[in-house]
């Protein structure tokens, strides 16, 4: 069990433009991408799930940067500075202004490197060697160990 | 040149350990010794303990200026949850 390293990596979409996404989604950013899906009614305590909601919602939670330009050929910005995550309010309303093509576009090569990552988590989970008949219920050690602080 | 530096600034600086935010700076300035060295007194507003990673390569601090921003790995850090002391690695932006 681990923590998530947030690691960044690099795709191009097939209009050429790149994107740096996130390679793996946190717990908590994984209920922040649920969350946009989601919308709750105090009054009712109705829970709605909207899926029309769920690309937009993969692309925020994933999306870090890209070399998307305007009309006059400068950087879109949506984040200040490369160990930024974007600015929500500037990354919807440059999302807004795409071309539906360049849309569908960025959400298929997120959809692709999630399917990636997940390929590979399971290659890996299969090579993941564990002793034979190994029992899952060791004593705890006498003293703490890893890593964590 | 300068034998020794002092830089303080109004603007909001942060500790980041890759994307994330590790740290949002109140009040900091940062030092250049004699030897050379960088160094970081800062105040912090919020503070994730979990995503403080001295020495680690995704450990930065991050201080935005007009036009840019300056970046300084942070090789070694002590903090109590508010203030915190650091030793940086030299100006890599």
């Amino acid at each position: 069990m681990q923590i998530v390293r947030p690691e960044e990596v690099q795709l191009t979409l097939t209009n050429g433009a790149r994107v740096t996404v996130r390679r793996r989604l946190n717990v908590r950013e994984q209920r922040e991408m649920y969350a946009d899906v989601i919308t709750f009614n105090r009054e009712t305590g109705e829970v709605v799930r909207n899926p029309l909601e769920l690309p937009r919602a993969t692309i925020r939670a994933y999306l870090l940067d890209w070399t998307v330009t305007d009309d006059r050929g400068e950087l879109v910005r949506i984040r200040d500075h490369p160990r930024a995550v974007p600015d929500r309010a500037r990354l919807d309303a440059a999302l807004d202004e795409l071309d539906p093509d360049d849309y569908v576009d960025l959400l298929a090569t997120i959809d692709a490197h999630l399917a990636r990552e997940q390929a590979r988590r399971e290659a890996e989970k299969k090579t993941r060697t564990s002793p034979p008949n190994a029992d899952p219920t060791l004593n705890s050690p006498s003293e703490p160990v890893g890593a964590l602080t | 040149m300068f034998r020794r530096l002092t830089v303080a600034g109004q603007a909001t600086a942060s500790l980041v350990f890759g994307y994330h935010t590790a740290a949002v700076l109140a009040s900091w300035s940062v030092s250049k010794s004699e030897a050379g060295v960088w160094s970081l007194d800062a105040i912090a507003r919020e503070l994730d303990p979990v995503k403080c990673r001295p020495g680690d390569r995704d450990f930065y601090l991050v201080i935005p200026r007009k036009g840019g921003y300056l970046l300084f790995p942070v090789r070694a850090m002590v903090h109590d949850g508010t203030a915190i002391a650091a030793t940086l690695g030299p100006l890599e932006h």
